[in-house]
């Protein structure tokens, strides 16, 4: 129970997260606080956008930081490797998601519905593989590494495929599992935001789940037996 | 006799395709300390980065009371402190200070990189040193960039732990920082690691400054001293 006190404090002083995500997404809080009492039905119209933050914050990259001895006072005392990198991945989600979870409930209290668009099945899936993916991506890489990786996807889809966002959403909707829908679902998560998905949907995107279980155990398993030397002895 | 706290044997280490270094081996028990010394680059830092299982074995192994190092930690209670660059810059001196024991070791709100180098190598030692009790110190060029004054409390703090019956194991590429505190010297040098107790340096036991840097000067000039000496002079 220490340790985990410990690094709850630990990553209250050392946050993973960058502080100007951190903004950013206090930013699209306002805007959906804004959009709640001027015009309802819009309150959920952040959450793209903080779905994008998400993908930067769980970017935070563990290794980095290991080897400028920053982890060395958690190791020292006896934190696991496979607990820091726990607190780690918590700590690099934890303002994204609650930032969600306010739009869900301003969503909530302004519309007056029970279901809100941001607790949608799609939606819940799009902040898991936001939180999941990037932050398995970027544990052995520098920040950012792998939200920079996805967006030159992103960009490199919607730029060279004629109609690239409609053929996305298309592929979403088309139930087509031998296609590229499962990887649509990675490229374009945004599209996957406030839908209730069927059960054809929920097929296509099981492999994108799969590999959001697997990866996170994958990355904690390396960091677990990886060297971590000093940068600044090298 | 008190209990074996720290059992190295052995122990290679490799950094990417380097030797940091090999075949070191030495018995450090409570209450012993232990100087590691070498020029730039002869695997100071990674050895002791090594003993806290930051980094793994080629060959050999560390055993603190008699398990892995990340396996011991959680029973022995350890001070590992690497040097002021592996405090981060961004996070405030007085919260970082409090991660010790949650008691204030600064007032200092600022940040950390914008203290003076100091005041960051002195808030990074007193954070780690400020723990009660410690079973096992391990520092890395402590007295790097502290001013006399902070020099000197760093001297009497390492004595007192040592004192209380904590290991202590400190590495400086200056001789005169470890002269006098230390019960066992590592030279890690070109051809070998070479142990000496401190009674193989002078026979009282007072290792002076001097005394140090003349067997140290002998051992990395002369390969055929560097090996024979502690045979030359037995403890």
């Amino acid at each position: 129970m220490y340790q985990w006190t410990l690094l709850a404090r630990f990553f209250r002083i050392v946050p993973p997260v960058p502080l100007l995500v951190t903004v950013f997404s206090a930013a699209a809080l306002i805007v959906s606080a804004g959009l709640a009492l001027m015009a309802p039905q819009a309150t959920p119209a952040p959450l793209p956008t903080l779905l994008v933050l998400q993908i930067f914050a769980a970017s935070s990259g563990a290794i980095g930081p290991a080897r400028r001895g920053y982890y060395d006072a958690l190791l020292s005392r006896g934190v696991g490797r496979a607990q820091l990198l726990w607190g780690h991945w918590m700590a690099s989600l934890a303002p994204g998601a609650i930032s969600w979870l306010v739009v869900a409930a301003l969503e909530s209290l302004s519309t007056g519905t029970r279901s809100p668009s941001a607790l949608s099945s799609g939606s819940l899936l799009a902040l898991w593989l936001a939180s999941s993916l990037p932050w398995a991506g970027t544990v052995g890489l520098p920040r950012f590494a792998a939200a920079i990786a996805w967006l030159v996807v992103l960009v490199a889809t919607l730029t060279t495929i004629p109609a690239g966002q409609s053929r996305l959403l298309a592929a979403l909707d088309g139930g087509d599992v031998t296609g590229w829908a499962p990887l649509a679902v990675v490229v374009y998560p945004m599209g996957l935001i406030g839908r209730s998905l069927s059960s054809e949907q929920w097929l296509i995107t099981t492999p994108a789940l799969l590999v959001s279980v697997i990866a996170p155990a994958g990355a904690i398993a390396w960091f677990c037996r990886a060297d971590i030397p000093l940068e600044a002895s090298q | 006799m008190t209990d074996l706290l720290l059992a190295v044997r052995g122990l290679s280490v490799q950094q990417g395709h380097r030797q940091a270094f090999r075949g070191v081996s030495f018995d450090l028990r409570a209450g012993q300390a232990l100087g590691v010394a070498g020029a730039n680059g002869a695997g100071k830092s990674a050895l002791l980065r090594a003993l806290v299982g930051g980094l793994r074995a080629v060959e050999g192994d560390v055993r603190i009371n008699g398990r892995l190092p990340t396996h011991a930690l959680s029973r022995t209670p350890t001070a590992y402190f690497a040097g002021e660059a592996t405090l981060p810059g961004f996070a405030r001196a007085a919260a970082w200070g409090s991660l010790g024991t949650g008691e204030v070791v600064t007032p200092e709100r600022r940040r950390i990189r914008t203290l003076p180098r100091s005041a960051r190598q002195l808030l990074g030692l007193r954070t780690e040193l400020g723990r009660h009790p410690l079973a096992l110190v391990i520092l890395d060029e402590p007295w790097e960039g502290l001013d006399p004054d902070a020099a000197r409390w760093l001297n009497a703090t390492l004595e007192a732990k040592r004192d209380r019956g904590a290991a202590v194991v400190v590495s400086s590429r200056r001789l005169e920082d470890l002269a006098g505190i230390c019960d066992k010297y590592l030279f890690l040098t070109p051809y070998a690691p070479l142990l000496f107790n401190a009674q193989q340096i002078d026979p009282q036991g007072r290792v002076d400054a001097r005394r140090l840097s003349d067997v140290f000067d002998a051992i990395r000039s002369d390969p055929t001293a560097a090996l024979t000496w502690p045979r030359a002079h037995p403890p």
